[in-house]
């Protein structure tokens, strides 16, 4: 079994979405070769499409893809309609985002399912992670059902089923979590010599 | 009354059809004028080091300010139920028209919305044009509308539209 991991996160290095395809390849292990690639650079298509299975890892931007996975699909639907693969790869999607509901990501899973019907390629299932860039410094205790999430989807991807998109979200109240969010942003915002202030009220344009 | 119409047609051909619209005070037009729109990086330049600017000097850097108005117009191909890459990528380049901190609004996290000189809320209307958009892509082109106005704060109005043809059913 072949998988391609695409990784849909624009930043070079540090992003969740490539922790994400490091634990599952992890968790793969000697179940599966893992070839890696990466949305930002349109190309080794045929490398993709030898794989049995596509799995999109991905950040939500603006309620959807980022706009550099479309132009990937697009290509990648370009190039399959030009040079038909021999099998048809399975599709899987995991997104995730820094608001606390996973249900958010609906829509961009969707946007996978619907790539992969147009190129006649079987979608299989998504994940949507709520709380993910701040999954990392969470307790144990309350990533559970993230946790089992990633767990119950993983066990989709290994014996190649389909299922209902999985949503997680984390074991503390949304309270908590906007305080912890809100929180999180002022020391980068003093390391920068800015107040709350200069966000809520920018200076305009060459100020 | 500013009115922003965000399309990924030709901009010449869009001006041409629509030539009522050139060299208005109340009407900004976002499209592809710049050359390549490069993408959103991923690094809240535009909510914590230059905030309501975007780093990146393509010429498209002020997106977060210029994406706001009293009544959002877009225009875009249907890909896969959702925008075509250079709408959605305005919109992505645009995040900087909000802030980083979060509320809950109508029991979902959302971002605070910086205070706005409106009177009305937001009249946002989108039209996405195809030939043969499908039952699943409509669908979920309608909930990515629905949570899009949710973003934009509360009492956005607007509707969305599929369409065939841009240049004869779009009310400009």
């Amino acid at each position: 079994m072949k998988l391609a991991m695409i990784m849909g996160s624009p930043k070079p290095k540090g992003s969740l979405s490539a922790r994400l395809i490091e634990e599952m390849t992890t968790a793969i292990g000697n179940s599966g070769e893992v070839l890696l690639f990466n949305a930002a650079k349109t190309e080794r298509f045929d490398e993709v499409l030898s794989c049995d299975r596509l799995v999109f890892v991905y950040p939500l931007y603006y309620d959807s893809l980022p706009s550099h996975v479309i132009t990937y699909l697009e290509q990648l639907d370009a190039f399959i309609k030009a040079h038909p693969p021999e099998k048809k790869p399975s599709v899987y999607a995991v997104c995730n985002l820094g608001f606390y509901e996973g249900y958010q990501t609906k829509w961009s899973l969707g946007r996978i399912q619907c790539w992969a019907e147009a190129v006649g390629f079987s979608w299989k299932a998504g994940l949507g992670l709520g709380a993910g860039p701040f999954l990392p410094h969470l307790p144990p205790e309350v990533r559970q059902r993230t946790d089992k999430g990633k767990e119950q989807f993983l066990q989709l991807l290994l014996s190649d089923s389909a299922g209902e998109n999985i949503y997680t979200e984390p074991e503390i109240t949304k309270e908590m979590f906007v305080e912890m969010g809100n929180g999180g942003w002022i020391p980068q915002l003093e390391a920068n010599g800015l107040t709350v202030d200069d966000v809520m009220h920018p200076k305009p344009k060459h100020d | 009354m500013m009115k922003v119409i965000i399309h990924d047609l030709d901009p010449e051909k869009f001006i041409n059809a629509f030539p009522g619209l050139k060299d208005r005070d109340d009407v900004r037009i976002i499209a592809e004028t710049q050359g390549i729109m490069k993408k959103c990086i991923g690094c809240f330049g535009c909510w914590i080091k230059t905030p309501a600017h975007c780093i990146i000097q393509d010429g498209y850097n002020e997106m977060p300010t210029q994406f706001d108005g009293d009544e959002k117009i877009i225009i875009s191909r249907c890909v896969y139920g959702g925008y075509s890459r250079f709408v959605k990528n305005v919109f992505d380049r645009s995040i900087g028209s909000g802030t980083p901190f979060f509320e809950i609004r109508n029991g979902e996290l959302k971002h605070v919305k910086r205070e706005s000189t409106r009177k009305e809320p937001e009249n946002f209307s989108v039209y996405m044009y195809g030939e043969n958009i499908t039952d699943r892509e409509k669908e979920m082109m309608t909930g990515l509308f629905i949570a899009n106005k949710a973003n934009m704060g509360p009492g956005t109005t607007g509707e969305l539209h599929f369409i065939r043809d841009v240049y004869k059913e779009v009310p400009l």
